[in-house]
């Protein structure tokens, strides 16, 4: 008789299959490493005068806060002149199934051809499936008066070269039409939207109008593992305010190879919505529709509204519908590791000087149903998109005024553009890996901003 | 700060070269993804390098940031899990997770006590002798002993019951 296997020596035993650095890490690691040398010291020289500089910006944190989002596999956001419609695709620390270059598929966008874009491209929206292939979407050209100048252009190396794609027949947003934002589940499958829904299944080489949707606007969609989802969203604002005053939604989900849209059962109600609070994760999404936090399953299955812990609920936050229509401060979402969920409460507008209070950090370890609060968010100017760095955990914050960050969820400082802030500061933020990160500014003029540093410093990209 | 020159920017990316590939694939079987392992292996790495001149045996310190690192992660799975569940515990639970032979053993493992499961992954894994455990963990040698015994019995009787 023999003796019975052991498997814990077996899997002891088993030797550790080797992982190759990516090319590069070294040299980002030490960059980071020496950064965060720099900040400890100067963080223990000057930490009163930081302090009390970061409280004198407070009173410039504004109302109306708007979206933004990080997922897990893929990073991506956008911008639009009056609101800004962010996105974010996906990459994230604890990605169970990060989507890579040779998942399904030839790579992202780059027409055979390789022909560089046109300018100046004017950036409404960034989508990075990997920390190299990623693609950008916006009006490019300066005769775009009369007619679409919607284009796409993609890149295989994090912005370091881009070239064109085809792109959606469709315009600028413009009420019920156009297109401006753009996500790509892998280097094949990708989709624009906001406000018309269009999909790819080429890389990008050829768009096609997805029919067959729920009346409405597709004001946000993220990607994650095989599937996407979207928000449509019945909403009044005109012209390049598509997603402005929507009052009810309805989420929707696809295979990626799939343009059936199916509703997603307990994701849906007459709550306002707003771009940017749909967030996903490996295996959980969440949903920021009016004060009410919904979240459920991105392996399909019913969503549910969470509750949660009344004692410990973020005033932005409700357990009620009837509760979540009333008056409601701005609020940004963004998951972190597994489980982990962090809230940006704006405060409440004051009604003689019609100011808004500061913005109050809390974190929920989690998924929503126990919070702690972390905080006030030093950080000047109306904030747009909040993401979270994969493992790190460093938080980025992108403001009318500028991007600030945060590595202990208390501290927050500014970060490094090599310039001054662009007219109208930053629409979103998306953090692809630890230190990978992009930023599209409110309105941009051919350029997005990069990290490479776990959002300390960045410098601007321009798409040509 | 005077330790800080060129020659040490080399021995990091000596020791890099030399450790990054074994560590990151250590971690990799302790997660779900080659993209987590390569975070933790990063980060742990970023940590290490901002100590750099303050240590005596990087290597020892380099796995205990990674062990750490995957505790956390362990940890907010976790959490998520079990909140998810919370949510959902109306409807049937999705199958969210898709076990592979060696997550079985890791589960075992991440369901060990903290103490025991960072002397276990760190002497019985990582390879390293009882000796340094204990400088590593900041316990005495005859603890660490008793502590692996320890994990050991749990983890062949968790093995047992399952069986």
């Amino acid at each position: 008789m023999t003796e019975p296997r052991d498997p814990i020596d077996d899997w002891l035993r088993t030797d550790v299959e080797l992982m190759m650095p990516r090319p590069g890490a070294f040299e980002q690691i030490h960059r980071r490493a020496r950064r965060r040398k720099a900040v400890r010291a100067t963080s223990s020289a000057a930490g009163v005068a930081i302090l009390v500089a970061a409280g004198a910006a407070l009173p410039q944190v504004a109302s109306a806060l708007l979206p933004s989002q990080g997922s897990q596999a893929n990073v991506g956001g956008a911008t639009s002149p009056q609101r800004s419609t962010t996105h974010p695709p996906g990459g994230r620390s604890t990605r169970p199934s990060p989507v890579s270059t040779s998942h399904r598929g030839r790579a992202l966008p780059i027409t055979s051809t390789a022909v560089p874009p046109v300018t100046p491209f004017r950036v409404s929206s960034v989508t990075f499936v990997n920390q190299s292939v990623g693609a950008v979407i916006g009006q490019a050209g300066s005769t775009c008066a009369t007619g679409s100048c919607t284009a796409v252009a993609g890149t295989p190396n994090y912005g370091r070269s881009w070239w064109m794609a085809g792109a959606p027949r469709a315009g600028a947003p413009n009420g019920d039409y156009g297109v401006s934002q753009i996500r790509f589940l892998d280097p094949r499958d990708g989709w624009a939207y906001g406000p018309e829904l269009f999909a790819t299944h080429d890389g990008g080489a050829t768009w096609t109008k997805v029919s067959g949707l729920p009346s409405g606007r597709v004001i946000d969609l993220a990607t994650v593992g095989s599937r996407a989802f979207a928000v449509v969203a019945t909403c009044t604002g005109s012209g390049s305010d598509y997603a402005g005053d929507c009052t009810s939604f309805q989420l929707v989900s696809a295979g990626f190879d799939s343009d059936r849209w199916m509703p997603v059962p307990g994701a849906a109600a007459s709550l306002p919505v707003r771009p940017g609070g749909l967030q996903l994760t490996g295996q959980y999404g969440y949903l920021l529709a009016g004060r009410i936090l919904y979240a459920g399953p991105v392996t399909g299955g019913a969503w549910h509204t969470v509750t949660g812990n009344a004692a410990t609920r973020p005033p932005c936050l409700s357990a009620t519908v009837a509760a979540a229509r009333a008056r409601q401060p701005a609020a940004l979402i963004a998951p972190g590791s597994p489980g982990q969920l962090f809230l940006a409460c704006g405060g409440a507008v004051s009604a003689r000087q019609n100011v808004p209070g500061p913005l109050t950090l809390y974190e929920s370890p989690d998924s929503g149903l126990d919070w702690s609060r972390k905080g006030t968010i030093a950080a000047a100017g109306t904030p747009t998109s909040l993401a979270v760095a994969p493992v790190s955990g460093t938080l980025v914050l992108t403001t009318s005024s500028g991007i600030f960050s945060s590595a202990d969820q208390r501290d927050w400082r500014p970060a490094g553009l090599g310039g001054p802030v662009p007219t109208g500061g930053f629409a979103f933020v998306g953090m692809t890996t630890t230190t990978e990160g992009v930023a599209v500014p409110a309105d941009s003029l051919g350029e997005i901003f990069i990290t490479g540093d776990g959002g300390l410093d960045w410098q601007a990209v321009v798409i040509k | 700060m005077a330790r800080l020159r060129s020659g040490d920017h080399a021995a990091a990316e000596e020791l890099f070269n030399a450790s990054y590939p074994r560590l990151a694939g250590w971690v990799r079987r302790l997660v779900d993804d080659d993209e987590t392992a390569h975070e933790i292996a990063s980060e742990a790495f970023t940590r290490l390098l901002a100590r750099w001149s303050g240590l005596d045996n990087p290597q020892s310190y380099l796995y205990m940031i990674a062990t750490n690192l995957v505790r956390d992660h362990w940890r907010k799975t976790s959490r998520e899990r079990r909140a998810i569940r919370t949510m959902t515990a109306a409807g049937p639970l999705e199958p969210a997770w898709q076990p592979v032979q060696d997550v079985d053993v890791r589960d075992l493992i991440e369901g060990l006590p903290p103490r025991l499961r960072s002397a276990f992954l760190l002497h019985y894994y990582a390879g390293f002798g009882v000796k340094e455990v204990a400088a590593m963990l900041g316990r005495p040698e005859g603890t660490v002993k008793a502590d692996l015994h320890h994990a050991r019995a749990r983890l062949k009787a968790a093995v047992g019951e399952i069986a």
